[in-house]
């Protein structure tokens, strides 16, 4: 350790001015970062300047990674600390404490004064702010190490990065090829993330013992190749049949779905997606239970023709949620073009299996809204100027809040206006937050800045209200899930066409 | 006598490229060995299989104890390392450079380091990068000598060096050997001609012989005979021909025969006698190691190969 410190020191005294300017660049995010929380975009002059000291953050962290690992580069045969007595490990210890001091530690300092900063107390979001870094470690830094230790300057080490984003297209590129796909965020992803980072600790440690470049070079092209294979070609249909099981014929728990053409219905040809196009299934369901919503996760068909023809696409993701007497909605999915083609105009006989989410009502919260921001259950600050019409702007601590159904009653008047009828209101709901549990969503922001738009649930033809103004109610739902299951809908057509009664070309 | 280093068969081999092939010798502890080699020869790369700077494709080696893979770490307290090409800190300053590599070495003597400072001259202010070259070796040498290493490997020290600069480079080398051993590169022979006690010659990746320098420079004579009569050029052919393995590049002109014989003996003498039975006159002199090498440059060089000393 005494050795690893000694290096440590020596890399700060010899690297302080780039040390100087990230800090420097990072104060200034932290500093002017907030001008963006609640702020319309666009509206003011240099409003690129936060999103750019974003980038910046990042790139003074590549720069001070790369400038402390390669003043003892790993590559080559003529670096003079070759040959003196470097223990692999102390050297080893001593740029992750480098990075540690100059990378993590502002950047957890950074967290905790921008949760400040949004009025939240840093401490009580401690774990968050601590996964957020860890998540920080493993997706940015560590890739960040692995990429300087296999290359020799920082010239190198950028045309290294250009290759991982030449990689990220090309992955992009080749998933948009293959079939829709959806992916689930279970335990089974975090282990593949864990094995990703393991593999890339061990990597990086096996090229501080034995300096086999090349080797660890092929190690990085070959785990590149793995999870490039894993993400395009496999899929998680598996893992959503087996948490969605379908438990009984009948729907999930009395849940029953069934087509309802209309107008929302249609096909889309997407002109950049000559493989697939998307079909649009108005749905209406009925079953649901007062005090409960159903959110349909993922969403799948079986194509049947009458000569044996058979397609059926993977699981792909959906988002839509159903309240009790909210009995509409449009489900989207893509089929394979060729099949659309060939059974347009032919019998087919349809399944579509829905995966559904059965949410159970918990406690309600009332607020009045007051002037200014005010606070809602779920940990976040919210604000609502007149100007914006129909929404709220919210801001979080390091995640979205746990799911919620917000509903309100919009004025339908502006909020200082003399023609203001008081009562004169709208009821609206929206949903906000998410299911994930885990104690943040990775972002070099800790503060989650969304806008809640709501949704008026008026009769039809009755005027939305646009105002939320100070004394109006606002009640918060908690919602949590209770079942898993699956629905489906067989349906018999004379024609994948006339699966819906109006085509939208 | 113990030995320092000691190689069996070591080659280095870059896909079809062989830069190193079979290296065997030994060296004593004590010695300075020099090992010698036109540029592109292997010298360097020899040296860094020696310090495991990158892995031999075949063969042992072992330095100070311990086998080359193995080398790293805690074994550099005891050896020194010199290059003429070696990425330096060149950010840092003199003084600062001392400051940082002082503590990885735990029989650093402050005593000497000050005395190499006043010795070399070194501008403890000045940037490394600022450095010209002699002065940048000779910052890198006392960062070398101050922890009094068991080993010193210099690769192609003087390279560059102007002539007062290297004098002063040896002298402080030599100043060192009784409590040292010294094992380093050159191409230039009139460099090591005066101190080395041992030298190796490697050509084309192949190390033609290694021993002790007073037994090469025994060895090898220059042979002049005068004959009574000149030889017929299909007799000198003839000679040439047929003479012994270890005469290296005989030849006759009008009434003298010259050579060079690679294992001079005190028999040697009544050999070329009997040889040339009608000379008159035959003068056997001493050859510089520039000369040797030279002798051997031009020969062939399997003739050279010999039993004696540790072989290549």
């Amino acid at each position: 350790m005494k050795q690893a410190l000694h290096i440590f020191a020596k890399d700060v005294l010899r690297f302080y001015p780039e040390i100087l300017a990230s800090l420097a660049i990072t104060l200034a995010f932290v500093k002017f970062y907030p001008q963006t929380w609640g702020a319309p975009v666009g509206v003011r002059l240099y409003s690129w300047v936060p999103t750019a000291l974003v980038v910046l953050v990042v790139v003074s962290w590549c720069v001070l990674i790369a400038r402390a690992m390669h003043a003892e580069s790993l590559i080559g045969d003529r670096q003079f600390w070759v040959t003196r007595p470097y223990r692999w490990w102390s050297l080893l210890t001593a740029k992750v404490l480098f990075a540690f001091a100059f990378v993590v530690l502002p950047f957890l300092a950074a967290q905790c004064l921008m949760l400040h900063e949004a009025k939240f107390h840093p401490f009580a979001y401690m774990p968050g702010v601590l996964f957020n870094t860890a998540m920080a470690v493993c997706i940015i830094v560590l890739p960040l190490m692995l990429l300087a230790s296999i290359t020799k300057n920082f010239p190198k080490m950028l045309l290294g990065l250009l290759f991982v984003a030449l990689y990220g297209a090309a992955l992009g590129y080749t998933s948009d090829l293959m079939p829709a796909n959806a992916s689930l965020s279970n335990g089974s992803s975090w282990w593949s993330f864990v094995v990703v980072v393991a593999v890339m600790l061990a990597v990086l440690a096996c090229q501080y013992a034995t300096r086999r470049t090349l080797v660890v070079r092929m190690l990085v092209v070959a785990a590149g190749l793995v999870i490039f294979g894993l993400a395009v070609f496999s899929t998680d249909d598996g893992d959503v049949d087996k948490l969605y099981a379908d438990r009984q014929a009948g729907g999930m728990s009395g849940v029953q779905v069934m087509l309802q053409p209309g107008d929302a219905g249609g096909v889309d040809f997407d002109p950049d997606n000559a493989k697939e196009v998307e079909l649009s299934l108005p749905l209406e369901l009925s079953g649901i239970e007062a005090k409960t919503a159903i959110m349909a996760d993922f969403v799948k068909v079986a194509i049947d023709g009458p000569a044996g023809q058979h397609w059926e696409s993977h699981w792909q993701g959906t988002y839509l949620k159903w309240l009790p007497g909210e009995l509409d909605a449009v489900v989207h999915l893509k089929i394979n073009r060729k099949f659309y083609e060939r059974m347009k105009a032919a019998p087919v006989r349809v399944k579509l299996s829905l995966a559904l989410t059965k949410l159970q009502a918990g406690t309600v919260t009332s607020v009045t809204v007051p002037e200014g921001e005010f606070r809602t259950p779920g940990g976040s600050i919210c604000s609502s100027e007149e100007w914006r019409l129909g929404s709220l702007s919210c801001r979080s601590p390091l995640r979205q809040p746990a799911l919620m159904l917000v509903a309100a009653r919009f004025s339908r008047t502006a909020c200082g206006s003399a023609a203001r009828i008081p009562g004169e209101t709208a009821p609206s709901v929206a949903w906000i937050g998410t299911l994930d549990t885990d104690p943040a969503e990775f972002g070099i922001t800790p503060v989650w800045d969304t806008s809640v738009f709501f949704q008026s649930t008026s009769a039809i033809g009755a005027e939305a209200g646009r105002y939320l103004c100070p004394g109006s109610p606002l009640a918060f739902v908690a919602y949590s899930p209770v079942e898993r299951g699956q629905a489906t809908v067989s349906i018999q057509a004379s024609g994948l066409e006339h699966l819906t009664t109006k085509m939208m070309m | 006598m113990s030995l320092q280093i000691e190689t069996e068969l070591l080659s280095k081999r870059y896909r079809k490229n062989v830069a190193l092939s079979d290296v065997s010798f030994s060296v004593p502890a004590g010695a300075v060995y020099a090992l010698v080699g036109a540029n592109g020869a292997g010298k360097s790369t020899l040296i860094k299989l020696l310090m495991n700077i990158f892995p031999a494709s075949s063969g042992e080696g072992i330095v100070l104890g311990t086998s080359l893979p193995k080398i790293g770490g805690k074994i550099f307290e005891s050896i020194g390392y010199v290059s003429e090409n070696q990425e330096m800190p060149e950010s840092m300053t003199v003084g600062a450079f001392l400051d940082y590599v002082r503590p990885f070495y735990p029989r650093w003597d402050r005593h000497l380091e000050t005395q190499l400072v006043h010795q070399f001259d070194l501008p403890l202010k000045r940037k490394l990068k600022d450095l010209s070259r002699g002065m940048k070796m000779k910052a890198v040498l006392a960062s070398v000598l101050a922890y009094r290493p068991a080993l010193i490997v210099l690769d192609e020290p003087f390279s560059g060096l102007d002539p007062l600069v290297r004098d002063e480079f040896i002298e402080s080398l030599l100043a060192r050997a009784a409590e040292t051993t010294i094992f380093l590169s050159s191409h230039d022979l009139s460099e090591i001609e005066s101190f080395a006690t041992h030298v190796g010659y490697l050509e084309g990746g192949r190390l033609l012989f290694s021993e002790e320098m007073a037994t090469l420079t025994a060895r090898f004579r220059e042979v002049e005979v005068t004959l009574a009569e000149a030889m017929t050029d299909s007799a000198a052919a003839l000679l040439a021909s047929s003479v012994p393995a270890t005469w290296l590049q005989t030849q006759v002109t009008g009434r003298v025969a010259r050579f060079v014989d690679s294992q001079f003996s005190a028999e040697s003498e009544q050999v070329v006698a009997a040889r040339f039975p009608d000379a008159v006159g035959i003068s056997v002199a001493p050859m510089s190691l520039r000369s040797i090498f030279l002798t051997i440059a031009k020969a062939g060089r399997a003739s050279v190969r010999t039993s004696a000393g540790a072989v290549a």
